[in-house]
């Protein structure tokens, strides 16, 4: 399956190439992408050798086409690393038609409309101070636990007053899913499944709204906060057993979660913030705690060259709630906390590139606490 | 630190083929000309005036429409004196922060960024040929241009 993708990937980027190149077409386009190589080393930790090595990380190309007057389209696709071998991934592709100033409507695949981070670094690592997003914020595919990507309609709106710009947008679509093997894996691995934004189709017809308000005040230049949440319902299938033998407790849940955000981005002083809250639901399962996550992040860049930064992100996943449990970022009877506080340095050596290196230390009360060490060197082209 | 004082003492004068190799490279180095920039649309837009915040906006990306007219901003290309005076008395930013921007711009919401051209001249026919046009030159580059219409004077 994977190889087929690897030549449907190959079959895309032939046709792209194709068409940049192809003499006497009347639109000419840029191909344009992110690229990095990260060294990670990592102490050993309950049951866990050390590791430590080069990685590839996510190359993404990305094209951005005015079609007409009020028509647009983008695309990002990445080839990027399962663990063997190489996959490309259509990460977004969209269609857009702007009404005026204010009002566009876009149809295809999107990041979804959830916090600041997930709508403003999207798979360029190059754009973030630091080597990688926040853990939980991490795409469906690498142990993510918020739906990154939804495919529907994208309504968005702005409206600039004399307290400042309001910008409103609403996604509908597919519902996410989660999906497993049904299999009892035995090597340790806790997550074996995987949150699906249903881009293909949506086989279990249940739908997701999500929405965002934003509001960047005229007398605080650089300021940012906004309001999101999606409500839908996740149907779980493939993992009637988790990891650890015991029995997963449901098989869909209703889903509301709620994001706050906070930023201020300004000249030298970059200031990250945001909250997560998940009100899960499920008559199948007896009443349990919400589980939230946040993330601060703060750095300052001198000389337009050198950025130390700070970062301190936790997440409270609940010992009965069963969307933690599917995805596999807890077990049953364990509340599990997971922090990690990140200092690093970035060095722009040119606006298209930087180097980056991080210390990290995990505090897991599942993997138990480590330490990691990080050097990233990321580009744009 | 206190340092030692010294006796008065006059500087030499720097010989002038130094000021003049000094002058030269700072002319190829693209600094910035004394002189006002003048921003024009095309002589068919719906605008008769301009303050430099909506001439900001729309080399941002953030206005991109005029009525129903598409705006066409019409920039230079990369290291251009020009374009980097404008980007500093207008957008007020450098000429890497301003392609950071449209890079992460792209990336984020699609659309496209400015046109480039290589000369006043060929910015003013740019901006003549289409009805959104809007570019910038300086005032002496502007000479008896035609269909275009001054909207802003950007003084040094």
């Amino acid at each position: 399956m994977r190889t087929g993708k690897w030549r449907a990937g190959l079959a895309l980027l032939a046709w792209v190439g194709c068409l940049a190149t192809a003499p006497g077409t009347a639109r000419a386009f840029e191909l344009n992408g992110f690229g990095d190589i990260t060294y990670t080393d990592t102490e050993a930790h309950d049951g866990v050798g050390s590791n430590n090595g080069a990685a590839l990380g996510q190359l993404a190309f990305y094209l951005a086409e005015q079609l007409s007057d009020h028509l647009d389209v983008l695309a990002e696709y990445v080839i990027e690393s399962p663990g063997e071998g190489f996959v490309v991934d259509l990460e977004r592709l969209q269609v857009g038609y702007a009404f005026n100033n204010n009002h566009k409507i876009r149809a295809g695949r999107f990041h979804n409309l959830l916090g600041y981070w997930n709508l403003a670094y999207h798979h360029g690592a190059h754009l973030q101070t630091t080597i990688g997003r926040p853990f939980f914020l991490e795409f469906e595919d690498e142990n993510g636990v918020i739906p990154v990507h939804m495919v529907g309609l994208w309504w968005d709106s702005r409206f600039n007053t004399s307290a400042g710009r309001v910008t409103l947008g609403v996604m509908a679509g597919n519902g996410a899913s989660i999906n497993g093997d049904n299999v009892a894996h035995t090597d340790g691995t806790v997550n074996t499944t995987e949150l699906n934004p249903d881009s293909a189709g949506d086989h279990d017809n249940d739908k997701a709204v999500s929405a965002r308000v934003a509001f960047n005040p005229t007398a605080v230049p650089g300021l940012g906060v906004g309001v999101s949440g999606q409500f839908g319902k996740v149907n779980i299938t493939g993992i009637d057993t988790d990891a650890n033998g015991a029995v997963n407790p449901a098989d869909h849940l209703d889903q509301v979660l709620w994001v706050l955000d906070l930023e201020y981005i300004a000249d030298a002083v970059e200031v990250l913030a945001e909250y997560y809250a998940w009100m899960n639901d499920s008559e199948q399962v007896a009443s349990f705690d919400d589980s939230s996550a946040y993330y601060v992040q703060a750095g300052y860049q001198f000389a337009h060259k050198v950025t130390p930064y700070a970062r301190y992100e936790s997440l409270d996943a609940k010992a009965s709630d069963p969307y933690f449990i599917a995805v596999g970022m807890t077990v049953p009877g364990l509340d599990r906390q997971k922090n990690i506080t990140t200092v690093g340095v970035r060095y722009d050596i040119h606006y298209r590139a930087a180097l980056k290196f991080e210390l990290r230390a995990v505090d897991d009360d599942l993997d138990g606490s480590y330490n990691e060490a990080g050097v990233q060197w990321s580009f744009s082209f | 630190m206190k340092r030692p004082c010294h006796t008065t003492r006059r500087a030499a004068p720097v010989p002038r083929w130094v000021m003049l190799a000094l002058a030269l490279l700072l002319a190829g180095a693209g600094v910035a000309r004394a002189e006002e920039l003048v921003v024009v649309v095309n002589a068919k837009a719906p605008v008769q005036s301009l303050s430099a915040k909506e001439v900001k906006e729309i080399f941002l990306g953030e206005t991109a429409y005029w009525g129903d007219v598409k705006i066409v901003p019409i920039g230079y290309v990369d290291g251009a004196t020009v374009q980097t005076d404008f980007l500093d008395r207008v957008v007020h930013v450098t000429e890497n922060v301003y392609k950071t921007y449209w890079i992460k711009r792209i990336f984020r919401e699609g659309g496209t960024p400015p046109r480039k051209v290589g000369s006043a001249a060929e910015a003013l026919t740019a901006v003549s040929r289409s009805p959104g046009g809007i570019g910038f030159v300086y005032a002496s580059e502007l000479g008896g241009a035609t269909d275009v219409r001054e909207v802003l004077r950007v003084a040094d």
